[in-house]
């Protein structure tokens, strides 16, 4: 809708970067640089916007740009940027800044650091994309330099790692594919008019050139006592004048579009099978294997324990991100109904996948693994969250997938500043590093005590907004009961670790000539627990960006409910 | 000043003192002073606070909104007749217990740390006491838990005692129970985090179902939920009759909250089965046992229980008074047999706190909840006290912990000795010391929490058992306490080589424990030597609560309430003596018998089982290290690990058998996993050009 095409720049300038990474000499140091300078330029950009986001305290779009393609199908240039994207855009920038300075490939310095950069094109777009085609494309972009990334620079066992990721999430992605089309069909050529929520309309609404109301580009209408529909006016709107608003919706990709049809969802059906629960199955699916919950999480240990130290982080940080965000931004504002219908299930679904994670983590013998499968059990605090579907509920995953993109990217680092001296990765192959290696262990504690959901680090912040969501909501009240008991095996598994790596006796005397961190070591790591430690003792400012958008989709979905 | 603010210095002054150290603990040699400076500052505030602030104070600050829903979780300070006292409490034995470490901890390799990690300590301990909710009381938890397990890792680099030469040659005659292979520092750290977690799990649990049952009460206006305002308004407000869940509603629910907050009290207070954590916390420095591991820190958990008193229901009561109860028999028990200096006060501490326990279970009808609270604060006194005594004969005697190897140690630390024997004598309940007064009350409240049920006709027995333990528990306290002063510093000496360099601390520790012997007194309580001036203060800060569920709760008459304090009397002072006597005859007046009796009792059959019973700490740790540390813990991990990803059947395998079922796939698979990579590039360039046809040029 707009001309000016800034955010445009999140998808073009990391594909600048990693065209120039092609084209330039393969010499560690440059390409280092040109890998870098893109992400330190994003990190600046994405820390504007998450600061205008959280000044805005508002649930609608900061900006949005739109360039129609295609009209009989209804494709266009679609992004838009809110509070919970400009929060994860803000944390991929940051992961992205980590990931290039930590990454030292012994071979293909090219390859790897275009890689990297087309991979981070397929991040920003999917956080950025409205429109599904380009979801789409965005979200395979990604796959396809993952692949590679594990494949190429990956350990010894890389390849099965990197085909089991592959098969995975395009088993995923068919999943979501699938459903794009199926919806896309569904939509009557005539479109169909909607009534919407006059909260939405009000947080959303765009003003035409006459003072009529748009909302997401369409024009409103109020209905009348005998329902008629007249064109809205932005001051009717404004002040409250009509409570009977309604849109009609044509045939499209659009996102924001698909969700004000939520209500028309509802009542279609395919071949007898109703439409709203299939391809939220669908949606979940696809998001649920990137997450990874219980039982689509099998990739992931794999994927982790092979990948190098750059590319886990990437995985952990920011990936895993995108299936919460998925569910947030796609499969729930499009079938609330399903969504609450299926609250208890999801629940579940969220609630052993802490418990699983939480006890396959306690049983690894690689530290790698551990943290991998820590990972599992932490992000099923965000599918818990998401299931109650309430404000805390909605907020606690956003924060979660947040503090979680910190905490683990924290600990794979941490992981890799071992393997770096020591190349082996067994839980019981150290002991007494805390006398050796002092700085390195305070960051390790700190890491671990993210993990564990320490109060005053970020971690808290997540599992307690999730907890107390699943309490508020009826069906998801006993699984999110059960979830806390991941308190007690975050603590035992990480702590456990922490205990037989750090402290006791020094267990191999010729460790004790490893180095303390390095320069570059801490400059990757402190940025990421300082973070953690501000979200912690202030999570105000980052819900303030998370806040209104959780707030609005809790209320959508509540609206969508009772419209039944 | 304004109080709210002033409190603000006690919170500060640490935590400044803590960040500092954590970074600079090994460069700056100077943390001592400092961490002392800052306690001044706290204590001095504390004090003036409790000699100024004449009523409920504080403030609280939006920490975690939720938009929508008109729920802000705050964070802020409470100061009341609770909070300040226990301020007081924590603020100053923190600098008493931070000069003690001086000498004790004089030359030792992380010396800067440990005062870096008290501060930290402190400053989450004050946030516990000063919580204007039950968040804020939950965030500081979990952060004192942290100040512990740092504390109790200390000399995180020692290795486990099996391994210790050190600790094997100083290790007690009939050391048995502990697990040797599991106890070090960095375990005993961990487990104690671990457990606590255990209990946390509750605490969170019911912290949750407070806040879902507050926030969606039909009068709740927005704001903090869980504050203790709108908390304790809500559940006498009804609010829980709003709401079922398991089908519970009601009393049935709000009991339910109550105990799951209560189990993060039974954790940091270490009530059984909880308990297990803290006999092994002693690993740390004994300074810091003194103030977190016997004064103030697992008494959080009493304070807690006092803190949500108003929405305690009759049958949570009931359930804490026998888990007191229980717990305070049961350790009673360990104690007697316990050759460890220090295992002899961590158990004592533990039985103490199931004291504490079973006073606030008592009920506030029958008095429970000064008794319980009062118990408290002498308890906090003395015994940290009596563990500066532990630290300065530990140190005295170069690390050295086994009774039977102590003796006579009077004569050679004089001021030591009459400090420790002043505590002993408080925690006994002799006449004339603050726990004859504080521990009377809580055995009164039980006493009467029987003459309630009786008069009411209900449950005379159930009530009746707490009461029976808890005198029983009386008895026993004198013999094990007894007999741990008697077979350190009288008698004669049985290691003359370790009596010789015996000797009492430096000046300024001995002030220290002087003058919390001083505060051991009765007078100081109840007497003309209260610093408060009359009694009626101590009886406003003993005073139950208002608010809540207890606004119709009355007191029992002055009369029934007078004749139920002599009962009591008459009945506890008896089974003291009884106690302290078989104390002295076992080891002053027949001093082999004690060792005889102790050999005898291990040999006999039928008398064996009871000792091997007792030493083996009634077989709970090992069957919680069996349970849950090796069964749940370990092997379950593993058990998992191998469901998930093993070589055998898992469910990895199933999903790459799943996708082995068709041929297409398998084909499909195989080729990925060729090894080339050029396949891995075509494959996923294939797809993604697929994915794109189909939309540009397949649709039209």
């Amino acid at each position: 809708m707009t001309d000016d095409a800034i955010l445009s720049f999140f998808i073009f300038i990391p594909l600048a970067g990693a065209i120039l990474s092609w084209v330039a000499p393969d010499r560690a140091r440059i390409q280092k640089a040109i890998s870098t300078s893109s992400a330190t330029i994003l990190l600046v950009a994405a820390t504007i916007f998450l600061a205008w986001a959280i000044s805005a305290h508002r649930a609608g779009f900061l900006l949005r740009e739109r360039i129609p393609l295609d009209s009989e199908w209804g494709i266009s240039w679609h992004l838009g940027i809110d509070g919970l994207s400009a929060a994860l855009i803000f944390l991929s920038a940051l992961v992205q800044w980590v990931a290039s300075v930590a990454s030292a490939p012994q071979t293909r310095m090219r390859a790897y650091h275009s890689l990297l950069q087309l991979l981070f094109v397929g991040v920003y777009g999917s956080f950025l994309a409205l429109d599904m085609v380009f979801f789409y494309v965005f979200w395979e972009i990604m796959l396809v330099p993952m692949f590679l990334l594990i494949a190429i620079w990956g350990g010894d066992d890389r390849k099965r790692a990197a085909a089991k990721f592959f098969l995975y999430t395009m088993g995923g992605s068919m999943a979501l594919l699938f459903a794009i089309f199926l919806l896309r069909v569904e939509i009557p050529s005539q479109g169909v008019v909607v009534p919407v929520r006059s909260a939405e309309v009000v947080e959303q609404m765009e003003i035409g050139p006459r003072g009529e109301a748009l909302l997401y580009d369409l024009p409103v209408l109020m209905i009348d006592s005998l329902g008629r529909p007249t064109r809205a006016l932005a001051s009717d709107v404004a002040t409250g004048r009509s409570n009977h608003l309604a849109v009609p919706v044509g045939r499209s990709f659009d996102l924001l579009q698909w969700k004000l049809l939520a209500p028309f969802w509802t009542r279609r059906s395919v071949l007898g099978v109703a439409l709203a629960p299939l391809c939220l199955g669908l949606f979940f699916v696809a998001f649920a294997v990137k997450i990874p919950s219980f039982p689509f999480h099998a990739w992931l240990p794999h994927a982790h324990v092979q990948a190098p130290t750059a590319i886990s982080v990437v995985l952990a940080g920011i990936l895993l991100k995108l299936g919460v965000y998925g569910l947030l931004r796609v499969a729930w504002p499009l079938f609330p109904t399903a969504v609450l219908a299926n609250a208890g299930f999801f629940a579940w679904i969220g609630a052993i996948s802490i418990v699983w994670g939480g006890f396959a983590a306690l049983g690894q013998k690689d530290l790698k693994r551990m943290v991998a499968y820590s990972s599992i059990s932490h992000m099923g605090f965000c599918v818990l969250g998401l299931a109650s579907a309430t404000v805390m509920g909605i907020s606690g995953a956003a924060f979660q997938s947040v503090s979680h993109g910190l905490s683990a990217s924290l600990l794979f680092l941490l992981v890799g500043v071992l393997y770096d001296r020591v190349h082996h990765r067994r839980v019981d192959g150290f002991g007494g590093l805390a006398q050796i290696m002092p700085r390195f262990s305070a960051y390790f504690l700190f890491a671990a005590m993210v993990g564990v959901g320490l109060p005053g680090l970020s971690g808290f912040v997540g599992e307690l907004s999730s907890l107390l969501g699943a309490w508020a909501n009826a069906a998801t009240r006993v699984a999110g009961w059960v979830s806390a008991t991941g308190v007690i095996l975050s603590a035992a598994y990480l702590l456990w670790a922490v205990q037989r790596i750090l402290y006791g006796p020094v267990r191999h005397p010729e460790q004790r000539v490893f180095p303390d961190l390095t320069l570059t070591e801490t400059v990757t790591l402190a940025p990421l627990a300082g973070l953690s430690l501000l979200l912690g003792v202030w999570p105000g400012v980052l819900q303030a960006a998370l806040g209104p958008v959780s707030a609005s989709l809790a209320s959508h979905i509540a609206w969508v409910q009772g419209l039944r | 000043m304004d109080p709210a603010l002033l409190s603000l210095f006690c919170l500060g002054a640490p935590l400044v003192v803590a960040i500092f150290g954590a970074f600079a603990w090994r460069r700056v040699p100077g943390i001592d002073h400092l961490s002392i400076a800052a306690q001044v500052v706290g204590t001095l505030s504390a004090l003036v606070l409790a000699v100024s602030a004449h009523s409920a104070a504080g403030f609280s600050l939006p920490w975690l909104s939720f938009p929508g829903t008109g729920i802000a979780l705050s964070l802020g300070v409470r100061l009341d007749r609770l909070s300040i006292p226990m301020l007081l409490v924590v603020q100053g034995l923190s600098l008493g217990v931070l000069v003690f470490s001086r000498w004790y901890l004089k030359g030792d390799r992380f010396y800067g740390r440990f005062f870096a990690s008290f501060s930290f300590f402190v400053f989450a301990m004050t946030g516990v006491v000063l919580a204007p909710g039950l968040l804020q009381a939950f965030v500081c938890w979990e952060l004192v838990g942290l100040g512990s397990y740092l504390l109790i890792g200390y000399w995180h680099d020692k290795p486990v005692v099996s391994r210790d030469p050190q600790y094997q040659a100083d290790k007690p005659f009939f050391a048995t129970g502990v697990i040797e292979s599991k106890l070090s520092p960095s375990n005993a750290q961990f487990k104690a985090f671990v457990v606590n977690r255990v209990g946390d799990f509750g605490f969170l649990s019911g912290l949750a179902l407070f806040a879902w049952v507050v926030s969606s009460w039909s009068g709740f206006r927005g704001g903090d939920p869980l504050s203790w305002d709108i908390l304790f308004s809500a559940a006498g407000a009804g609010a829980f009759y709003q709401a079922s869940f398991l089908g519970l509603s009601g009393p049935g629910l709000l009991t339910l909250a109550g105990l799951l907050v209560f189990l993060g009290a039974m954790g940091k207070s270490a009530q059984f089965p909880f308990h297990i954590w803290l006999p092994d916390a002693m690993q740390g420095p004994t300074t810091a046992s003194a103030i977190i591991h016997a004064a103030t820190m697992v008494a959080a958990g009493v304070f807690l229980t006092a803190r949500i008193y108003p929405v305690l229901t009759p049958d949570a009561l009931t359930t804490i008074e026998w888990v007191g109860a229980f717990t305070a028999f049961f350790a009673a028990t360990i104690a007697c047999v316990q050759w460890d200096y220090k295992a002899v006060l961590a158990y004592s501490t533990v039985s103490q706190l199931g004291y504490m326990m079973l006073g606030l279970g008592a009920g506030a009808e029958a008095g429970g909840y000064g008794a319980g609270v009062g118990h408290l604060f002498t308890h906090a006194i003395f015994k940290c006290m009596l563990f500066l005594g532990a630290a300065a004969v530990i140190h005295a005697l170069h690390g050295v912990q086994d009774l039977g190897r102590m003796g006579g140690l009077a004569r050679k630390m004089p001021l030591t000795a009459i400090a420790t024997g002043i505590g002993t004598l408080a925690i006994l309940g002799v006449p004339g010391f603050s726990a004859f007064w504080s521990k009377d009350t809580i055995l009164a409240a039980a006493h009467a929490k029987v003459y309630i049920a009786q008069v009411a006709g209900t449950g005379e027995w159930a009530a009746r058992g707490p009461w029976l333990l808890g005198m029983v528990t009386a008895a026993l306290t004198a013999f094990y306490m007894g007999r741990q002063w008697l077979c350190a510093f009288a008698g004669k000496p049985r290691d003359m080589h370790l009596w010789e360099h015996a000797h009492d601390p430096d000046k300024a520790s001995v002030v220290v424990i002087l003058a919390l012997a001083f505060l051991s007194l009765q007078a100081v309580w109840t007497g003309s030597l209260n610093p408060f001036g009359s009694g009626s203060w101590l009886d406003g800060v003993l005073r139950a609560p208002g608010g809540g569920i207890l606004g119709t709760v009355q007191a029992l008459p002055e009369t029934v309430e007078h004749y139920l304090h002599v009962g009591t009397m008459l009945w506890a002072l008896p089974l003291l003596i009884v106690g302290f006597a078989a104390a002295v005859l076992l080891y002053v007046a027949l001093p082999n018998m004690g060792y005889r009796t102790a050999d005898w009792l291990r040999r006999d059959p039928p008398t064996n089982l009871v000792w091997q019973f007792l030493a083996n700490l009634w077989f709970v740790d090992r069957a919680c290290d069996l349970l849950f540390a090796e069964g749940l813990g370990r092997r379950g991990g593993e058990a998992v690990a191998r469901a998930d990803l093993g070589s055998g059947p898992s469910l990895d395998g199933a999903v790459d058998g799943t996708a082995g079922i068709s041929v297409g796939l398998g084909r499909l698979s195989n080729l990925l996993q060729s090894g080339r990579s050029q396949f891995y590039a075509g494959w996923s360039l294939l797809a993604l050009f697929g994915a794109l046809a189909i939309f540009f040029l397949g649709v039209r």
